[in-house]
């Protein structure tokens, strides 16, 4: 029944991109209050400047749009809310979280880690 | 019209001339009579690098830096400037591509031909505000209307004085630095 397939399909595509990041045998639930802490807690990896954190160049207030720290390019709002964009592809999510967990902590965030970003964007 | 009255003219013509000259500066542009309209350096197309690298700064012309900058540039993206830049391999791939076809030893745009012909020297990475061409034809601007301009910041910010800069056109007489009104160099 080719309908149905295509349904399992599509279901399945869905769910492995809500959890795309936490890929592997075990899948992380985001906690979106951990999220939150983690957002703003700052970090002096090697090489930089001074503290980081995400709301360096995203705000603290995801609903608000940020700017490129060192371009001053504009970001837009990182709330799901008010941009509703955001999180709809997993290529971008995963480049993403992959270039600024790098950058603002000097390493890769764990799956749990990203799954609470995840979590903490989505609830905004 | 007798010899004398053509002589008059012919004075009267050598000094407006000659008053042009006086007050025009020594930018190239002028000099060799180029047009001041349209793009000079071919505008960025490609979809991807729009969205890839214009994401985080404008989104530098491929004629901006010559084929082997643009491979140096592309082979470091985890440490570009201070920033974690990583892409896909094949992203990186395609856009090398891109940037290799379009590059500034590889079209014939007037300023591309000169960027090309001007390079950077050293082993630094690659800057297109570090390349002899990038800096005379800078050399006249003041630190205080850009790095200490808070509506400039930084020599990279071309599209904040360059109005045009994202068509590709980089002519004089379409800059405007911010906060600087009636600056002529």
């Amino acid at each position: 029944m080719p309908r149905q397939s295509f349904v399992s399909f599509s279901a399945l595509g869905l769910i492995s991109g809500l959890t795309l990041v936490a890929a592997g045998p075990v899948l992380a639930a985001g906690d979106a209050a951990a999220g939150k802490s983690a957002w703003t807690q700052e970090h002096t990896p090697p090489g930089a400047d001074g503290p980081r954190s995400c709301a360096t160049c995203h705000q603290a207030d995801l609903t608000k749009a940020g700017k490129q720290v060192n371009t001053g390019k504009p970001i837009e709002p990182m709330a799901v809310s008010v941009n509703p964009q955001r999180l709809t592809d997993p290529a971008k999510v995963e480049k993403w979280l992959g270039r600024n967990c790098r950058w603002t902590l000097g390493r890769n965030c764990t799956p749990q880690e990203k799954a609470d970003f995840l979590a903490y964007i989505r609830s905004q | 019209m007798n010899k004398r009255v053509a002589g008059v003219l012919g004075a009267a013509l050598l000094a407006i001339g000659l008053t042009g000259i006086a007050l025009g500066d020594n930018d190239e542009d002028e000099r060799e009579g180029r047009s001041s309209r349209g793009a000079d350096v071919p505008a960025a197309t490609n979809t991807a690098y729009l969205t890839e690298c214009g994401g985080c700064h404008f989104a530098y012309q491929p004629g901006l830096l010559p084929a082997d900058d643009w491979r140096r540039l592309m082979g470091s993206l985890d440490s570009h400037f201070g920033d974690d830049a990583s892409l896909d391999p094949a992203v990186t791939k395609d856009l090398l591509d891109y940037l290799f076809a379009n590059a500034a030893d590889g079209n014939a745009s007037i300023r591309s031909r000169a960027f090309a012909a001007m390079p950077r020297s050293g082993d630094a990475p690659p800057r297109i505000t570090e390349t002899v061409y990038f800096q005379r034809k800078h050399s006249e601007i003041p630190a205080r209307l850009v790095r200490d301009n808070p509506q400039v910041k930084s020599f990279s910010n071309c599209q904040n004085c360059h109005r045009e800069a994202e068509r590709g056109s980089f002519n004089e007489d379409q800059v405007s630095i911010p906060g600087a009104a009636g600056w002529k160099d």
